[in-house]
């Protein structure tokens, strides 16, 4: 009976683990290759305040070359988050498709209104840059699937696709389909049952989530490619 | 004369008292909060959340300067926001919750305390003599004997009897169908069974502990969600979530209770 209780109790232990592997997978960020070296250097140095003031200066934000500002919004958050999304410590993430990506950085950081600002202001450039380090890189990390939803950046949904194709553990990159979709109206997909569920229900909330089977996973493929197709889109 | 003003400040028939025992807390699926039962010695909590009266006798009394006030980092909230969006404003602080252009606290000393962080919930415990409940005591509190999601019954519809939460369907437009967008007095909506109130929503409550997959020695948490939680975002106006955010952040739905 010990024995059978202790097998039990690593199962269960194992199982803890792997959960906590699958959210650490799921919150990894990619690091865009442009002046990578000096915006990291960068960053550590703001870490480093003891003034708790996660932030550049705008002076020092505007001095970085275009491509820096890239790289350094992509790695670095300069306002505090809350986290309380849904999503983020439910057990099981493996096998679920959620209704909104993982957060992009740690320790409860978020986009400041100067980084907003220039990735909505600089649109196409960044989309151009998220499609070479998408191209460049293995996988589209938490931050730049928040950079593509931030900007509606539909124009990827091809890059998604592929990078989706290389990696299906990624189930974040078909909730970021979903929320092009979403985000650019497209009719067919808000007709779904899938839609309604995730995103158009009275009740549908953050914590909302699908079953990452075969025929949902389809469904939100075959649905981001005929978006991807639509004239005028 | 700092100890008088703490006693005056929290007078014992301002705490319910939570007995020694083995208590079940956490939730099926919740990496941070998993179901098991836990071993708590006898302890107190308040009635309410700690008021705006309440944290001004404390800086009175010792001069204390908010992180808010010393870094001008406070986060706060004014519609239309997309979904958990909040504005950085170097105005707000305790005295002017979501910033000086948004009015000040003169007629809210009974609404909860708020755009103060993790470490200023610290420095007035320590002058009142108090400190913050334990995750798992906040948990036991707030539960009163229940073992589901809320206190009150599974019928979340019920939530707007007991808590000052948000009803909109997004933070595109203003919420004031129960009569507050912001914070409410303390006490103003049904207590839970143990006779306390605004466990849900109003302010997310810091409490002291850590969870499993904290990264950093910076992460603190908070319970119970707040004035900002809807039922379509966050919706942590439960007894079994767990909040986080950085120790030195001070957002305009954040405040904290007492233990002892």
């Amino acid at each position: 009976m010990k024995k059978l209780l202790c097998i039990a109790a690593l199962a269960m232990c194992a199982a803890t683990i792997l959960a906590g592997d699958f959210h650490a997978y799921r919150t990894v960020v990619t690091e865009p290759s442009y002046s990578l070296a000096k915006v990291k250097r960068m960053i550590r140095g703001i870490k480093r305040d003891q003034e708790d003031n996660q932030r550049i200066s705008a002076a020092g934000f505007s001095a970085l070359t275009f491509e820096e500002k890239f790289t350094y919004v992509m790695l670095h958050g300069e306002d505090f988050n809350q986290n309380c999304d849904g999503g983020m410590t439910i057990a099981g993430e493996a096998h679920k498709i959620f209704s909104y990506p993982a957060d992009p950085f740690p320790d409860d950081m978020a986009w400041s209104e100067q980084q907003r600002t220039f990735l909505t202001k600089n649109r196409h450039a960044v989309i151009k840059l998220l499609h070479e380090t998408i191209s460049n890189r293995s996988r589209v990390g938490a931050n730049l699937k928040s950079a593509i939803v931030e900007l509606n950046g539909h124009e990827l949904i091809p890059d998604l696709i592929s990078a989706y194709n290389r990696d299906r553990r990624d189930n974040d990159v078909l909730t970021v389909l979903m929320l092009l979709m979403k985000d650019g109206g497209y009719g067919p997909f808000m007709y779904t049952p899938v839609y309604m569920k995730m995103y158009g229900d009275e009740d549908a909330s953050y914590r909302m989530f699908l079953d990452a089977n075969a025929a949902n996973r389809k469904l939100i493929l075959d649905y981001a490619m005929a978006y991807y197709r639509k004239p005028g889109r | 004369m700092t100890a008088l003003f703490a006693c005056l400040v929290l007078s014992a028939g301002s705490f319910v008292e939570i007995p020694a025992g083995e208590y079940n807390v956490g939730k099926e699926g919740r990496l941070n909060n998993p179901p098991r039962s836990v071993r708590l010695r006898r302890f107190a909590i308040a009635k309410t959340e700690t008021t705006n009266d309440q944290f001004a006798a404390f800086v009175r009394a010792t001069g204390y300067v908010t992180d808010a006030e010393r870094l001008h980092n406070a986060m706060v909230f004014e519609p239309p926001l997309k979904e958990f969006r909040w504005i950085r404003d170097g105005s707000a602080s305790w005295r002017f919750p979501n910033g000086k252009t948004r009015g000040g606290i003169e007629s809210k000393g009974k609404h909860p305390v708020t755009s103060i962080s993790y470490r200023d919930a610290l420095a007035y415990c320590r002058w009142a003599k108090v400190r913050l409940p334990m995750l798992d005591e906040w948990e036991v509190a707030c539960r009163a004997g229940t073992s589901g999601d809320y206190f009150f019954g599974p019928d979340l519809a019920q939530m707007g009897q007991y808590a000052n939460v948000w009803h909109g369907r997004d933070h595109l437009e203003p919420d004031m169908s129960d009569g507050y967008m912001y914070t409410a007095p303390v006490a103003s909506f049904k207590p839970n069974p143990s006779g306390l109130y605004d466990m849900y929503g109003n302010v997310f409550e810091f409490c002291a502990g850590h969870v499993p997959t904290d990264s950093s020695k910076r992460t603190v948490h908070a319970r119970g969600g707040s004035w900002w939680c809807s039922k379509n975002a966050c919706c942590y106006f439960n007894s079994a979530d767990i909040g986080s955010v950085d120790i030195a952040a001070s957002f305009s739905n954040q405040g904290f209770r007492v233990a002892r």
